[in-house]
């Protein structure tokens, strides 16, 4: 028995909820530490205005660069929101909420997370959810970029499906606080309209939608969805409430 | 007393993990990307009025020993000692993480992990600094379960332990294995015993924070833990994605 090293009850598994959480809140718990020469391209507080400046990149050709300007600009906007010293952090954070409105996918994402329960939903179940995941998405992410604050954003690698529809952004966050350097992934899917949009945000292999839906799920199973909704409804009253 | 519990982690590596046959998506949403990792097996859980009992006696002695005293550790020691503690314990676990690059072919990580020990040892004084990471040698965490893992063997189901925590089958039967095999648990008893009780304190030290996150955002702690453990140890089997770089501890 005394071989058995008894590990803490709750063990390593939390490890992987950078995006349930603030990401510094997480420091020690991954570093996966990429030589600065592997990164193509880099983005940080100090060349964010060459960056800006030259911000045409965001072309409108349909190529395989098109996922990547598209991370690459949105980051440009988002630490240059952060990081700008004339803007109080109310401010900071209406733009990001409308940033973030615009690039990623709540429907869609909203329609994932809650899975098979979204199908046996009544119309009105369906209408009350989307509109409290779309405010629960925004309300719980968008707080934490100021996290981000100092930090650079690397673009590692990325990766398009042949369709063209698909793609993933792997990017690596370094130098915020003291945490180690973070790995993400963003998961981007054309839209109906053709433009790219966000659609899953992977930290460390562990993916924001599949472990909502774990989340999610768990309760309806147990509970029922109505009652999961209300639940939902006084999460997001309260994130409101502690960002204002 | 170790048999046995081999014995029923063989049985419970036997049991059929639930597929779930319905698509989970649904037809009423668009088709799901390709990029989106499959999710269905985050999800299984043949076990789970069992694990949901262990998970909340967890809790239990949680709340009312661990985490009090890693509250306790965080308060009373600084920092800069926290760390010298945490490079002691992974450098402790360095023939585990040998034995196990070893085991899976990677020539580049086992000799890494063999010159860390042996530079942080010395150099690095008994391991409490980790000159070999400045030196571009870079820890990685390396276990049985992920070896089989990567030789194919499946999780098996996911199982809650008393005092141990979220597992499945197979990382069970890793563990097992990592710790019968690790030179450092054939030291005295007592010296095995701190050892492995300042590791504890020191993992649930560096979770205090995130711990608390979940407690505060999450609808269901149980389905959300499970859900992260999986997608956690099937990506350190992937080595996160085929690059070798990944490592999730290192500097606490």
């Amino acid at each position: 028995m005394i071989f058995m090293r008894i590990k803490a009850c709750v063990c390593c598994i939390f490890v992987g909820f950078i995006f349930v959480m603030p990401m510094p809140a997480i420091s020690g718990f991954f570093s996966s530490e990429k030589d600065n020469n592997e990164a193509s391209d880099v983005i940080s507080a100090e060349d964010q205005a060459d960056a800006i400046t030259g911000g045409g990149a965001s072309g409108e050709e349909k190529s395989s660069g098109e996922a990547e300007s598209f991370v690459m600009d949105l980051s440009d906007k988002v630490l240059s929101i952060i990081n700008d010293t004339n803007t109080s952090d109310e401010e900071k954070e209406k733009k990001l909420r409308e940033f973030f409105v615009n690039s990623v996918d709540t429907e869609w994402m909203g329609k994932f997370v809650l899975g098979r329960y979204f199908r046996t939903a009544s119309e009105e179940q369906k209408q009350q959810y989307m509109t409290l995941y779309h405010d629960y998405l925004i309300w719980s992410y968008v707080p934490r970029f100021k996290e981000y604050k100092g930090g650079s954003f690397y673009i590692i690698k990325v990766k398009e499906e042949s369709s063209g529809n698909d793609a993933i952004v792997q990017t690596e966050m370094r130098g915020i606080k003291e945490s180690p350097n973070i790995r993400v992934d963003y998961m981007m899917h054309r839209n109906g309209d053709g433009n790219f949009k966000i659609i899953d945000i992977v930290g460390e292999g562990i993916s924001l939608i599949t472990t909502q839906r774990s989340d999610f799920g768990g309760m309806i199973s147990q509970k029922g969805l109505d009652y999961f909704i209300s639940k939902l409804e006084s999460k997001v009253n309260s994130l409101k409430k502690k960002s204002a | 007393m170790l048999k046995k519990g081999f014995t029923l982690i063989s049985m419970l590596a036997l049991l059929p993990v639930n597929s779930f046959a319905e698509d989970d998506i649904g037809k009423s949403a668009e088709e799901v990307p390709a990029v989106i990792i499959a999710a269905q097996e985050v999800d299984a859980d043949p076990l789970e009025g069992f694990n949901r009992g262990v998970y909340k006696f967890n809790e239990t002695v949680d709340n009312i020993l661990l985490e009090p005293v890693a509250r306790t550790y965080r308060a009373a020691i600084p920092k800069w000692g926290r760390e010298r503690v945490g490079n002691a314990l992974n450098n402790l676990s360095s023939p585990v993480v040998f034995a196990n690059s070893v085991l899976q072919g990677d020539v580049d990580q086992s000799f890494a992990t063999f010159w860390r020990f042996v530079i942080n040892s010395t150099l690095g004084v008994g391991g409490l600094f980790d000159v070999a990471k400045e030196a571009g040698l870079k820890p990685r965490k390396e276990d049985f379960g992920q070896t089989i893992g990567k030789y194919g063997v499946g999780s098996g189901p996911y199982i809650v332990l008393p005092f141990i925590g979220p597992t499945t089958a197979r990382d069970a039967v890793g563990k097992a294995v990592d710790s019968i095999s690790n030179p450092f648990n054939y030291l005295t008893p007592a010296a095995v015993v701190t050892i492995n009780t300042v590791d504890v304190v020191d993992e649930r030290e560096g979770l205090l924070d995130t711990i608390d996150e979940i407690e505060e955002t999450s609808f269901d702690p149980y389905s959300t833990i499970r859900s992260a453990y999986i997608q956690h140890r099937a990506n350190l089997i992937r080595n996160g994605e085929g690059s070798s770089e990944k490592e999730n501890w290192g500097s606490k």
